[in-house]
């Protein structure tokens, strides 16, 4: 902790921002996904060249946003449950390292990411099939993650002691992995799901015209590289407001 | 109190209170035997807990019963809503055992006195016995009011039994992590909810298809099967996390 809060102070105090090199990339892939997807990429054909989707094909660009949104959720949410799991086998001390604020703060962008992929997905729905929400089973799955990631917050907020809060929160996201484990990989694939044809179509590169390759090509590491960069300024806020706390 | 080196050490951070880990030496039956046995007893003494809860999950049947039973609901709804008055049964008063430690200042005495071990064990045995106790009640009561004729009698009390038995243990772990939070009624839903979530889906599909006459038996024992592979799962996840969670 000492050796990264001297290094945090000197790259602070000489103006330097780390990691400015690939907050930049973050950009570049950004723009060229904006780009690709409204100004280069046709609208959704199916084999026969049919439009699929509504209007005119053009409907499915949302998945290049919504996707990723639930991607990062789940990625958020293994971090967390990883980070989480260290600080355990670590001693539960939490001073002894970032394992904790590491788990908070990716519950923290999990949330975010799981509120957008929630809401994105049901305007999609209403466009798609007529109703915001259908109790979809993988809709359903990805409202209890974000419920869990909410409950995350709320016991955090709620435990005053710092070294109880990191040990009661840790324990939590530790536990709530198994039934989110469950609903995120299980449930969907037993349960017959809306969310089956898109799935299909999408992963099965059925939809003409380099959908599949805008996807994992552009959104993916555009994506990605957000949630790094937001995790890192998250991760600095919070071992900053450590450091004020503690008066070091 | 000072210590060689002239600094003075505040009362709060003397010696914290370790975990027993030997238990007194008594084998972990005995002392987890012990601990049941003295929640019973006092539980016998003064049945506040029991009253409420049983009061409770009346009151909620009764709602039920009113708001649904006179419009003649589905054997799919008769299932689903036996499960919301028993969940909610659960996560009112299944935390008690360990927030009625803390509110009498007893949990110290038995952190020296009993290995976590035997202090969870001891009770998840009474929060079973005391949600078998009052699903005795309220079951019945329930298929009065509502008008539950089990196809498969032997099957509708192995999915209830196996389904408490997951409820049960789901409820201990989250109560023992919410004892030391503030705002603990709300919060113990809240936390409760997502994890159980899964167990949900499983116990009203079992519970329906044990109503139904139209269902094979083997589909019966796989539900039943997942009911208590849930149980043992969260079980195991509680065996291991809760030394965690009883240390200070």
């Amino acid at each position: 902790m000492n050796g990264i809060a001297q290094t945090e102070a000197a790259s602070l105090a000489e103006g330097r921002v780390r990691g400015l090199w690939w907050k930049g990339l973050c950009g570049i892939w950004m723009a060229a996904l904006i780009l690709a997807v409204f100004g280069w990429l046709g609208p959704a054909v199916n084999a026969e060249g049919q439009p699929m989707f509504t209007a005119g094909g053009h409907g499915a660009k949302a998945i290049f946003f919504h996707v990723p949104c639930a991607w990062l959720t789940f990625i958020a949410f293994l971090v967390g449950a990883f980070d989480a799991a260290r600080h355990l086998l670590r001693g539960a001390r939490p001073h002894a390292g970032l394992d904790d604020l590491k788990c908070a703060t990716a519950m923290e962008l999990g949330l975010l990411f799981a509120v957008l992929a929630t809401v994105t997905g049901s305007l999609f729905s209403r466009n798609e099939w007529g109703a915001f929400w259908s109790w979809d089973p993988r809709q359903t799955s990805i409202l209890v993650v974000l419920l869990i990631l909410a409950a995350y917050g709320v016991l955090r907020g709620s435990v005053t002691d710092p070294s109880t809060r990191a040990r009661l929160s840790s324990v939590y996201a530790v536990v709530a992995l198994v039934p989110a484990f469950f609903l995120i990989w299980v449930l969907p694939r037993v349960m017959a799901t809306l969310h089956e044809g898109p799935n299909q179509t999408i992963v099965g590169g059925m939809i003409g015209g380099n959908y599949r390759a805008v996807l994992y090509g552009l959104a993916l590491p555009a994506f990605l590289s957000l949630f790094v960069w937001l995790f890192q300024i998250r991760i600095r806020l919070l071992q900053l407001e450590e450091r004020a706390a503690h008066g070091s | 109190m000072s210590t060689s080196t002239g600094r003075s050490r505040p009362l709060a951070e003397a010696a914290p209170v370790r975990p027993c880990t030997q238990g007194a030496g008594a084998p972990l039956w005995t002392q987890a035997r012990a601990i049941f046995l003295k929640d019973v007893r006092s539980e016998l003494r003064n049945r506040s807990a029991l009253n409420s809860i049983l009061l409770f999950s009346l009151t909620a049947t009764v709602v039920v019963g009113f708001a649904a039973g006179a419009v003649g609901v589905a054997t799919s709804v008769k299932a689903a809503l036996l499960w919301v008055v028993l969940f909610f049964a659960a996560f009112s008063g299944l935390a008690h055992v360990f927030i009625h430690e803390e509110e009498t200042g007893t949990t110290t005495a038995l952190r020296l006195t009993a290995s976590p071990g035997a202090v969870l064990s001891g009770k998840l045995l009474f929060n079973l016995a005391l949600l078998g106790a009052i699903s005795l009640v309220v079951v019945p009561v329930y298929m009065a009011v509502m008008d539950v004729r089990p196809a498969s009698p032997a099957g509708f009390a192995a999915a209830v039994i196996a389904g408490g038995f997951a409820l049960a243990s789901a409820a201990t772990i989250v109560g023992a992590i919410i004892a030391k939070a503030r705002g603990k009624g709300a919060l113990y839903g809240a936390l409760g909810f997502p994890i159980i979530l899964p167990l949900l889906f499983m116990a009203v599909k079992t519970t329906r298809d044990t109503l139904q006459a139209s269902t094979e038996p083997s589909v019966l024992a796989q539900g039943i099967t997942g009911l208590v592979s849930f149980g043992v799962m969260i079980v195991a996840a509680s065996v291991l996390c809760f030394p965690v969670v009883w240390e200070d």
